[in-house]
């Protein structure tokens, strides 16, 4: 670390812990139970005591100072007095989400949610993007076929290939992860609360993550192969791929791409001759089957 | 229908008409029958799913309370070979408790055919006679083989992955967390699997998949007020209940020593090492902290240590190679297992928050460090190919290479609000990579990345981004290129560049423009380009350019009608430069160099249409087309007079280009529900798929690769796993909504 950048960061550091105290704006209103709100909204009311939300109402001590409407919404006196009157500005006290900036979405939710998936929020790329939480979720008109993480849309994959369009497209290439299928989706990789892992991965490293599934990877093995101990991402395509296995490049030209000579001629190609060129099936790992490692003590060249 | 879906489905039609109005309204059922044909038997139809040939249940999710508690049920797909099921409890915010199942198929081939006989799991045997011809008598393998493989029985590719996960959260006291997760992951079936034996260029198995995995954590978690602390600590285990892979010989009954690429050379049986089995323990500790003036603190640091002590395999079956070499009998080493371990630890820590009102600052570091710390063995020698015996020089001695790295970020992010609905934004990156025992051991790469953002009019959305990159090696060592010991001969080109670690310019931009016209439509486009230079590779990779467009669009097109489309074109343009050579010789002379040019097009288009063309009738349509398509050319005479090119310019040798391979995929639906009730809707839904595959590497293979230029080269394969296919899927369905 150079010194430029320690006495740039120093700066920020300090920047960032002294900066000016926002103004605070005092509460003119107050709190006067969820059973006022049902006196008008009626459905609401009754829909909102059988989701997750409104049932942990009834145990508010452990989780907040105060739940139910209000502990969202914010408190409701002067709201309840207007009597759906529009025009008077006691109406418009409670919290609208859907006029409601980002970032005061956010600093509602996390009043309650900031362990567990929350941990991280504050530094996810989410936040430092304006993503608010109600963006993904919808507390009264959730759409998410098991009801539980409220979700704006169906499922987990079209709620966020919603905002990531191109993903859709490289889910959509031959070689793909089963998203589309229903055998998987993007949370069980990536957390949108945040994480400390790159890409608000579900783990440390590309790797770590992928071990998660594939722990027949993960070894540590008597032969490694080193690009593949450092990276899975050097040679495979996550989201989706137009060789076979999720490869960058189709085989032996992935391979070509690190190996010339080794121990092989390096033949041209010769598309008549495709068995000769080592280009059927999977090409180079035909022979080199454990390209991802060998615990064999005649495997060093993954041949074993 | 088979029996079990038609009882299982009898049942759920009973079950719903029994609670109808009972409970919510979210409680529902979906059930019928679906009747499908195909025009071939392609694995890539059914590729992660099963489609249903006759009654199923579609999905049901069923919630309601006992006493204070909650619960809810939910699946899809039920009993099929891609089902999925969840069970639900809680007891408001105190505690809840979640189990899932589901089932992930993975379908390879239904076409691919094998004369070896599976005898146990792992075991593959062909009869001993056809060996004994073979040996005899050589000069008619080809002959004897082709005969044989005439009989190839049909060999299912594929496997299945289990998954079952559970969950349970508690909430002991105000402000604490804790989370216990469980998972057991069992993955069973056969994949395509090469063993050669040097006399051919392979052996393909369809190698058995038997393994399983479990993870289990436990993570408490307390908030309280500006603090937040979270640890946790949990475990992984892999097992493979099939540990290694032994197949026949063809040319051979019994075991013979000879030279690696004799033709009739070699052993009765080859012997792999699938796999092994190993463990991971881990823990991490993670701080929160919300300073004053809305900044924040995080601290994350995570530990983890991988095992791996699998009995080592023998060194090969060849009797006749153990026999005049006792050193390598396991009995004889001094260890037995690779004893491997590493300890990975994770470092995160960010700091953030507002330097002044409308400017926004992130400090961050993060450092991943996998230290691999498995013992170096020296090995008496290796068998390659179970052919012969290559003692260990001990001036050059055959060790293994623990690699480890340390990935180390760190960098600034600052975001500022320039006005309402305006925003900029500005990250600094400095990523080290660190290596153990490759020839580049450490590279740095300055990453800056500059972002503007608007929302015109709370109506539009317009963001652009660049990014650039620049990654260079601190030094290249050209020994890991040598044979080693003091042996300067080189295994590879010495102006080889490996990518992953070569210096690397990166320049990529991306842009995201969208408008909504009123209420009934909104459009949306994204563009990105990225480009990754190697200037400084001779040979390798040199450059990646890809080129990606995206359009959305929805259309409240009437009060009853919503259309919503899309349309995406990516091109990837990848350059490398390679060198002609005889075997294992290494040769300077670039004359022989050839050029690759190869690119992948992907084109992406759908379409969705609702139609609620009566109170109670609402139409459906969806169109899905995919395209890849990859050209290779080989020619080398693409890039020779371009002198914008970063790429050496030098002659090359033209190869034959290869044909192109690409992938097309249309699909179309077409549903028609009704509401026949006000709880109950009947529907018909229709659809349409047709896949057409070209691709050199997996079609027109023969069971016997005999090779034109040299027919000692013979290969064992099996066979074809691509084929085109039109299927069409009817289903009838009642959705009960109780």
């Amino acid at each position: 670390m150079n010194r430029g950048w320690v006495t740039c960061s120093v700066l920020l550091a300090l920047s960032l812990l002294l900066s000016p105290r926002p103004p605070s704006a005092a509460p003119a209103a107050t709190y006067v139970g969820s059973d006022a709100c049902g006196q008008c909204h009626e459905d609401r009311f009754r829909e909102f005591a059988a989701n997750p939300h409104g049932r942990a109402a009834r145990d508010g001590a452990l989780i907040a100072d105060r739940t139910g409407c209000e502990s969202c919404h914010g408190p409701g006196s002067l709201h309840v007095e207007a009597a759906g009157d529009k025009s008077n500005p006691g109406f418009a006290t409670v919290r609208n989400f859907r006029a409601t900036p980002a970032a005061d979405v956010v600093s509602v939710c996390t009043t309650c949610h900031r362990a567990g998936e929350q941990f991280y929020w504050e530094e996810s790329a989410h936040s430092h993007h304006d993503v608010s939480c109600t963006q993904c979720h919808s507390i009264h008109h959730s759409l998410d076929s098991e009801h539980d993480k409220l979700l704006k849309a169906e499922g987990v994959n079209r709620l966020c290939l919603g905002c990531h369009k191109s993903k859709r497209m490289e889910l959509a290439r031959s070689a793909h992860m089963p998203l589309t299928e229903g055998g998987m989706n993007c949370a069980e990789c990536h957390n949108p609360h945040g994480s400390p892992g790159p890409h608000m991965e579900r783990a440390a490293s590309a790797n770590e993550l992928c071990y998660k599934c594939h722990a027949d990877k993960r070894g540590p093995m008597l032969w490694e192969h080193a690009p593949v101990r450092e990276n899975c991402l050097n040679c495979h395509e996550p989201h989706g791929a137009n060789a076979d296995k999720l490869l960058a490049a189709k085989r032996p030209f992935l391979c070509q791409r690190c190996h010339i000579t080794t121990r092989h001629p390096s033949t041209l190609y010769d598309g008549s001759d495709l068995a000769t060129n080592r280009l059927l099936n999977r090409s180079c790992t035909n022979c080199h089957s454990q390209i991802h490692g060998s615990n064999d003590p005649s495997g060093n060249l993954f041949l074993r | 229908m088979t029996t079990r879906s038609a009882i299982f489905c009898a049942l759920m039609g009973l079950t719903c008409l029994a609670l109808a109005g009972a409970a919510r309204a979210q409680n529902q059922a979906t059930f019928g029958g679906q009747w499908w044909t195909q025009s071939a038997p392609e694995a890539a139809f059914q590729q992660f799913r099963e489609v249903p040939q006759g009654g199923f249940l579609e999905s049901y999710f069923l919630a309601d309370s006992l006493h204070r508690y909650q619960f809810s049920t939910f699946g899809t797909h039920a009993l099929l070979q891609d089902q999925a099921a969840g069970l639900r409890l809680d007891d408001g915010a105190r505690w809840w408790l979640g189990l899932d199942y589901r089932q992930i198929p993975h379908l390879i081939s239904l076409v691919t055919r094998t004369a070896y006989d599976e005898v146990s799991s792992g075991v593959f045997r062909l009869p001993d006679s056809l060996q004994a011809l073979n040996q005899r008598n050589p000069g008619a393998y080809n002959q004897t083989m082709t005969d044989l493989l005439k009989t190839a029985h049909p060999v299912q590719a594929g496997f299945r992955t289990d998954v079952a996960n559970g969950r349970l959260g508690l909430r002991p006291a105000r402000g604490w967390q804790i989370e216990v997760t469980g998972q057991r992951r069992e993955r069973s079936g056969h994949l395509p699997y090469g063993g050669p034996f040097g006399f051919n260029s392979t052996i393909e198995l369809p190698a058995p998949i038997n393994q399983r995995m479990w993870d289990g954590d436990a993570t408490a978690s307390y908030v309280r007020n500006r603090l937040s602390v979270q640890a946790s600590a949990g475990f992984s285990a892999f097992q493979n209940r099939t540990a290694n892979l032994n197949w026949d010989n063809p040319k051979e009954l019994t075991d013979i020593t000879g030279g690696s690429t004799s033709a009739g050379n070699g052993t009765s049986q080859g012997l792999l090492a699938l796999p092994p089995d190993n463990r991971v323990v881990r823990g991490s500790v993670g701080l929160g902290l919300r300073l004053p003036r809305q900044a924040a603190f995080s601290a994350t640091v995570g530990l983890s240590r991988s095992t791996q002590d699998a009995a080592w395999l023998p060194f090969t079956l060849n009797q006749a190679i153990l026999a005049a070499n006792p050193q390598i009998h396991l009995d004889s080493l001094a260890t037995r297992s690779t004893g491997a371990k590493a300890t990975a630890l994770t470092q995160d820590y960010r700091l953030t928050g507002r330097i002044v009102p409308r400017l926004h600052g992130t400090l961050r570091f993060h450092q991943y460090h996998y230290d691999n710390q498995t013992p170096v063995h020296v090995l008496p020698g290796l068998v390659l190919l179970d052919q012969t015996f290559e003692a260990t020089d001990l001036a050059n001695p055959e060790v293994n290479r623990p690699y480890g790295n340390k990935q180390t970020v760190y960098g600034g992010d600052l975001d500022l609000e320039v006005m309402r609905g305006v925003g900029l934004s500005g990250t600094y990156e400095r990523r080290v990579f660190d290596r153990t025992l490759r020839e580049v051991t450490k590279d740095n790469e300055d990453v800056v990345e500059v972002r503007g953002r608007a929302t015109p009019l709370e109506r539009g959305e317009l963001e652009v981004a660049y990014h650039y990159g620049n990654r260079k090696l601190d030094q290249f060592s050209l020994a890991d290129y040598e044979a080693g010991g003091g042996d300067t001969t080189l295994t590879e080109q010495p102006g080889l560049r490996r990518f992953d670690v070569a210096d690397r310019r990166q320049n990529q931009v991306s842009t995201t423009v969208g408008w909504a016209f009123g209420e009934r439509l909104d459009v949306s486009a994204q563009y990105s380009y990225a480009k990754d230079d190697y200037p400084d590779s001779p040979l390798g990779l040199q450059r990646g350019t890809q080129n990606m467009v995206t359009a959305d669009a929805t259309l409240h097109l009437a009060p009853k009608v919503d259309l919503s489309g899309g349309y995406g074109y990516a091109l990837l343009d990848t350059r490398m430069e390679s060198n002609t050579s005889g075997k294992g010789i290494v040769t300077a002379d670039d004359s022989t160099n050839w050029f690759a040019r190869i690119k992948d097009r992907n084109i992406f288009v759908y379409v969705e249409g609702q139609w609620r063309a009566q109170a109670k009738l609402t139409l459906s349509v969806g169109y899905v087309f995919s395209r890849d398509l990859t050209t290779y050319d080989l020619t080398g005479t693409l890039n020779t007079n371009d002198a914008s090119s970063s790429v050496s310019t030098k002659p090359r040798v033209p190869a034959t280009n290869l044909p192109s391979t690409y992938f097309r995929h249309h699909t179309i639906t077409a549903e028609a529900r009704y509401r026949l009730m006000s709880d109950t809707d009947v529907a018909a839904r229709y659809g349409y798929e047709q896949y057409v595959v070209n691709d050199f590497a997996v079609q027109g293979i023969p069971l016997l690769g005999v090779s034109v230029l040299s027919p000692s080269q013979t290969a064992v394969y099996l066979a074809d796993n691509a084929l085109d296919y039109r299927a069409h899927e009817l289903a009838l369905l009642a959705t009960r909504r109780f």
